[in-house]
């Protein structure tokens, strides 16, 4: 007498707890990936600024610059042709040291 | 950048622009960095914006900082009736001038597009484009206005000099040294308010049978009356284009052209010093 195969569970078109199941591990997954995008995005953020601030952290790197009433005043001047002369003169003898020195180059 | 010994005023320099460019002062560093921006842009000695327009006659999506330079020497022509232009590459080439002063062969000489032909370069956001035959060498108003773009970045009392053009924004009297043909000292003693200072001569970027300023009336290293000029005046481009017309004994075009106050000192070949006062030269003494 040949024993009978167990009968097959009737197949179910749709399993409520599997279904459950796989969008929890859906949303679980989307969960960890966007989180680990932005954490990502922000230790970038924060590397690009810290190399921006490295590269002037110079005192006189990192200060502001076009500002101030004296720059503003040449940097308005629409025609440098009419703007007025250095006022100054020629000596042999300095009045204190040279901070530059102008030259044919 | 070599920083200096000064342990309160910021003072780097750095290798430019064929010399040395120096800034002193608050935000000396970014106005460096900014030298060497504007230098890559405007470089013939290396590709470059400027070489790529002149290999291909035009230009398209250019920076803005290339329309800016060549507008800018293109008014210099236009002020300085074509005495000071920017097309004189072919003529400086001829020269000898090539990749470095005197490192070519001397040729027949180049005409230089006059301001009709100049009249006819387009420069539009989105295009530069040359007339046939024009190659541009942006070297006579480049420096100093390249100094003048960077010392922007420059914020109280401070000083950018491109190899030699100086633009000053002093905010208390100081001193500025001219480093004269036969080494005798002068100096120039200035108050304290913003201003340019350049020096031109024949005796520097000069090689055997010729030199870098070309009059474009021969299309030849120029035959001056002096060896060397030194203007002071309100703005540093000013001054540079300013120094090239006397260099160039355009007397009338100087006192057509110079800023009421503007001193100009020259020096012959006899390093015998002269001024010009009230739209003459005379001999200056201390």
């Amino acid at each position: 007498m040949t024993p009978r195969p167990p009968a097959r569970p009737p197949l179910k078109l749709f399993d409520a707890r599997r279904a459950t199941g796989t969008l929890l591990l859906l949303t679980g997954s989307l969960s960890l990936g966007l989180t680990t995008l932005w954490l990502d995005r922000s230790a970038h953020a924060s590397t690009a600024q810290a190399a921006v601030q490295s590269d002037t952290t110079d005192a006189w790197a990192s200060a502001p610059t076009q500002s101030g009433g004296q720059q503003d005043d040449w940097q308005a001047s629409g025609d440098d042709w009419t703007q007025a002369a250095l006022q100054g003169s020629f000596d042999s003898q300095p009045a204190q040291s040279a901070r530059g020195w102008s030259r044919g180059s | 950048m070599t920083p200096s010994s000064d342990p309160i005023l910021p003072d780097l320099s750095l290798h430019a622009l064929g010399t040395t460019v120096r800034a002193q002062g608050a935000g000396a560093f970014a106005a460096l960095r900014e030298v060497r921006r504007l230098e890559a842009l405007l470089t013939r000695f290396r590709p470059s914006p400027l070489t790529e327009l002149n290999a291909r006659g035009e230009l398209r999506d250019p920076p803005a900082d290339l329309r800016l330079a060549l507008i800018h020497a293109l008014d210099v022509a236009r002020r300085t009736r074509g005495l000071i232009t920017p097309a004189v590459l072919g003529a400086l080439e001829a020269a000898g001038y090539t990749t470095a002063p005197g490192a070519g062969p001397m040729r027949p000489a180049a005409p230089v597009p006059d301001l009709d032909t100049l009249a006819g370069v387009t420069v539009q956001d989105d295009l530069i484009r040359l007339p046939r035959g024009v190659r541009l060498d942006l070297g006579g108003t480049a420096k100093s206005w390249i100094a003048a773009q960077a010392a922007r970045f420059l914020s109280g009392d401070a000083l950018l000099d491109a190899g030699g053009d100086l633009h000053t924004q002093f905010t208390r009297p100081g001193t500025l040294g001219v480093r004269t043909p036969d080494g005798s000292p002068l100096y120039l003693n200035v108050g304290a308010d913003v201003g340019g200072v350049a020096t031109s001569s024949v005796l520097t970027r000069a090689w055997a049978g010729g030199h870098h300023l070309i009059d474009p009336r021969t299309a030849r290293p120029a035959t001056t009356p002096w060896v060397q000029v030194t203007v002071v005046t309100g703005r540093v481009t000013v001054a540079e284009t300013l120094a090239k017309v006397a260099l160039l004994g355009a007397d009338d075009l100087l006192r057509d052209l110079a800023p009421p106050g503007t001193q100009v000192i020259a020096f012959d070949r006899h390093a015998r010093a002269h001024a010009w006062t009230d739209g003459t030269w005379g001999r200056w003494a201390a």
